[in-house]
């Protein structure tokens, strides 16, 4: 019995030998965050798990561990979790969630030897064993990866990777075979995405593995050389990364006139150049790839042969490349599986008139005009242009326009013809909607008629048209403007100038707007009546006369006042009468019928004067003075008015100072306002002329001559019919 | 009776000294005032005034007096013939009737640039303070239509500060 015991003392001492030899073995370093913290681990293997003393934890860790002895229960804090178990028990709270333990937690020798994995996990740790090396590294802090799926909406191929936050990526391209690969830094992969497939011809491959215990490591194997992106996007609870590929194009379809790019992902970098020996459109695709050349020969209506390669790689540009038959325009338009190629095609939609001639497209194409002598007739022609208009035959109350048709002249020329009353200019103007079509009256001939009465003046326009009449009094002049008219010189004979007209001139005056414009310089001022005749302009000139005008020239002074002393012996009131009657003279030769306040060297009271105008209710009111000063030092030409006097005494008494000033060249010492009893009782326009200083010397000795009183006269006579020709302009 | 004769001449010689000092103190008699008088210029264009002390004594009077008296710059014209005489001045409602002799009528130049420095010299002079408003001109008493055929001068007129050109 005893050699019994003995032996199985021995065998018992072997066995244990040979346990610890094992342990020994299977001695375990453990790591947190890549830092070693021992070398010889005290843990139990058990269930799937691996129970270690919780002190290493809550030492390396920042763990806040409460423990309630009476319950025998542990509590963790670390984060924004809080974590309960009790020994023995296998059941643990995180905040409010229960969780299971595989094996419980238990008590050894005063250390609590709690499952790393499933308390690791609870707590957000990551938990990485290289059983081989006997290796456990615990990490703090790591994000997760959520999901992973195909991402080829818009414009790339792609993969969208979620992550429970932010992290940063490293990406390289690698050749050989091609691939990417983005390493996710501080990120921990918990699951396999084993249902994960990729769904791109140019993304072959998606590999995804912890490639060590800080980063995971993402391939993505491609078919071709490619240009990728990184977009990241914050989404509610993490952030997705989207890695977008160049997309492939994968084949070129022809439909009609339509040339079809399929691709991975819509094509939208396109730029469309043309090129002529020979004629062809050439597209180039920016930011795309093409998996495989090719050359077509297609000889439909419009294309010879198409083409297409990868033009370029640093960039990606494919280059499609199609000959033509004809220079047409093209559009590319992206469609979701690519884009499509085609020529331009507008829309003559319809065609209206408002003052002009106006064509709606849907878009803005050049038209080929030509203006055809024979019918008069204007064609206007929009390539790669479809009608849908219903009528084709349009009438308008144009005076220039007779007809308007609109026809599909060809498959692909809608043509608008205009006809016309006669060789009308015209010019079209894009104004961001549609064509107008603006068409210009035109001053074809100048006719002349004179007789005893008046001259006529005949315009010929090739339609009725406006015309607007300005009127200049020096040089004479009549200016007759005609809108939206036409003048070409050349065209244009002019007649020999007859009557009240000396000379003719007709000019282009603008072409923005057009105006035509008509001078006639005149020998002697005219009254105008313009009439539109039919498709001509007509005006009657007629000598422009005061007939139906009562002035009262007002010679100042007489009889027993002789108003201002001259130098010498001269006396006012004998001069002032003189230039009185003269001007009474010119006036009544006018057609004006004159009152005059004295005729000879009487004295006629400042009353009895105003009283003689008002009472024949004059249009106007002339008094005429020499200026007299004690000393010959003052010497000019001065025009008073009332004070606060009409616009239209202003200007009269502006008109009469100017031509005095003049044509006798005198000071100018102007229009003054003055309280002067036959100024201020007159009930129609009044001026006093103070024509020069008879107390002056030198102008007391221009007085005497009969020129200078002549000149005086006739001076004033011209301020006056300027004032009567603006009053019958402004008529 | 004698000593009441004495007290008599006493008290009369009192009142005298009395008044004669007040007289002397307080009557206008010797003082004098700062005022503007108006020539005008070479060219008839504008009036401008002269600095005078004259005497408060029958000022308006006076400053007429200066008037007729004309300009001491050169490049200043008188504005009122020199045989003018001043008849008078009275002025009633801060309205002052000037009252000329013949002369300023018959002696003056004429021309419409003339009359009217004349009668704004006058005007303007007399009306440059607060207690005259307007002025009219009389000749030998009496109301005149016109000065030289173009001003009305049947009705006052009042200060005109156009025709002033101070520099």
């Amino acid at each position: 019995m005893p050699k019994k015991i003995g032996l199985i003392t021995i065998l018992l001492i072997v066995l244990l030998f040979n346990v610890s030899t094992l342990a020994n073995a299977n001695s375990i370093k453990l790591k947190v965050n890549d830092g070693l913290v021992t070398n010889d681990l005290n843990y139990k293997l058990a269930q799937d798990d691996i129970l270690i003393p919780l002190h290493v934890l809550t030492e390396n860790l920042p763990l806040k561990m409460k423990w309630y002895g009476s319950i025998e229960t542990i509590k963790l804090e670390y984060k924004d979790k809080s974590i309960k178990f009790r020994l023995g028990g296998t059941k643990l709270q995180v905040n409010n969630k229960l969780l299971n333990f595989s094996v419980a937690p238990y008590r050894e020798n005063d250390q609590f030897m709690v499952p790393l994995k499933v308390l690791g996990e609870a707590l957000g740790l990551l938990i990485r064993s290289n059983p081989e090396k006997g290796i456990v590294n615990i990490y703090q802090d790591h994000a997760r990866i959520t999901n992973i799926s195909n991402s080829n909406q818009g414009k790339a191929d792609g993969i969208k990777i979620s992550v429970d936050q932010k992290v940063p990526i490293d990406s390289m391209f690698l050749q050989n075979p091609y691939r990417v690969v983005l390493d996710l830094k501080g990120t921990a992969l918990y699951k396999k995405f084993k249902d994960f497939k990729v769904d791109s011809p140019l993304i072959k491959e998606v590999r995804m593995a912890q490639f060590n215990g800080n980063t995971v490591r993402v391939v993505l194997d491609l078919a071709t050389k490619a240009k990728y992106e990184i977009e990241e996007q914050a989404t509610g609870d993490g952030y997705d990364y989207l890695l977008k590929v160049t997309p492939l194009i994968t084949g070129v379809n022809i439909d009609g006139n339509k040339v079809s790019l399929n691709s991975t992902a819509e094509l939208s970098n396109t730029k469309i150049e043309y090129l002529n020996n020979p004629t062809r459109v050439v597209v180039n695709i920016k930011k795309a790839i093409l998996k495989e050349k090719k050359q077509l020969e297609i000889n439909n209506s419009l294309f010879k042969e198409l083409r297409i390669s990868q033009y370029k790689t640093e960039p990606n540009v494919v280059r499609l490349v199609i000959d033509l038959k004809r220079d047409i325009k093209f559009e590319a338009n992206t469609t979701e599986q690519g884009l499509v190629i085609g020529p331009i095609q507008t829309v003559l939609e319809d065609v209206q008139f408002k003052n002009k001639l106006k064509l709606n497209l849907n878009k803005k194409i050049d038209p080929k005009v030509v203006f055809l002598e024979s019918g008069s007739r204007l064609l206007i022609d929009f390539p790669m242009t479809i009608t849908q208009l219903k009528s084709k035959k349009f009438n308008y109350d144009s005076d220039l326009i007779e007809e308007v048709r609109v026809s599909q002249y060809d498959q692909t020329t809608t043509r608008v013809v205009v006809d016309l009353v006669g060789p009308v200019n015209h010019q079209l103007n894009w104004n961001g909607k549609q064509w107008e079509v603006n068409l210009f009256n035109k001053l074809t001939a100048v006719n002349l008629e004179n007789n005893e009465v008046n001259t006529k003046a005949d315009l010929q326009l090739l339609a009725p048209g406006d015309y607007e009449v300005s009127r200049l009094v020096n040089p004479k002049r009549l200016v007759i403007d005609l809108p939206n008219v036409v003048v070409n010189k050349e065209e244009i004979k002019l007649p020999q100038a007859k009557g009240v007209i000396k000379k003719i001139r007709v000019s282009q005056y603008s072409t923005n707007p057009h105006r035509g414009r008509v001078v006639f310089e005149l020998n002697e001022s005219v009254n105008t009546i313009g009439n539109v005749v039919d498709n001509s302009l007509e005006f009657k000139l007629t000598k422009f006369g005061l007939a139906g005008k009562v002035i009262t020239i007002d010679p100042g002074h007489g009889g027993k006042d002789p108003g201002a002393l001259g130098y010498s012996t001269l006396r006012e009131k004998k001069p002032v009468l003189d230039i009185g009657l003269k001007l009474e003279k010119l006036l009544t030769e006018a057609g004006a019928e004159v009152i005059m306040t004295r005729r000879k060297d009487e004295f006629i009271s400042l009353g009895e004067r105003v009283q003689l105008a008002n009472k024949v209710n004059s249009d106007i009111f002339v008094s005429l003075h020499l200026n007299g000063h004690r000393r010959s030092s003052s010497f000019g030409t001065e025009t008073f008015i009332a004070p606060n006097s009409n616009q239209q005494t202003k200007l009269l008494a502006q008109f009469i100072q100017d031509s005095l000033v003049d044509s006798l060249g005198t000071f100018d010492r102007g229009v003054k306002g003055e309280e002067l009893y036959v100024l201020e009782h007159t009930n129609m326009p009044a001026v006093l002329e103070e024509i020069v200083f008879i107390s002056n010397q030198k102008e007391e000795d221009k007085i005497m001559e009969e020129g200078f009183k002549n000149k005086s006269a006739l001076a004033i006579y011209q301020g006056i019919i300027k004032y009567f020709e603006l009053q019958s302009g402004e008529e | 009776m004698g000593d009441r004769n004495s007290n008599l001449l006493y008290l009369i010689i009192f009142i005298l000294v009395i008044s004669l000092a007040s007289i002397l103190i307080h009557s206008k008699f010797f003082a004098t005032i700062k005022t503007k008088v108006y020539f005008a210029n070479s060219q008839a264009a504008y009036l401008k005034p002269e600095i005078r002390e004259v005497k408060k004594d029958q000022l308006y009077h006076n400053l007429i007096q200066e008037l007729i008296a004309g300009p001491q710059q050169k490049n200043l014209i008188a504005t009122i013939p020199p045989q003018t005489e001043l008849l008078g001045i009275k002025v009633e409602n801060s309205i002052a009737k000037v009252n000329f002799n013949q002369a300023l009528v018959e002696q003056h130049w004429g021309g419409t640039a003339g009359e009217t420095m004349t009668v704004y010299s006058i005007v303007n002079t007399l009306t440059q303070f607060n207690d005259l408003d307007k002025v009219k001109i009389l000749i030998e008493g009496q109301e005149i239509e016109t000065l030289a055929g173009h001003m009305e001068l049947s009705d006052p007129i009042s200060f005109n500060s156009k025709i002033i050109k101070s520099e």
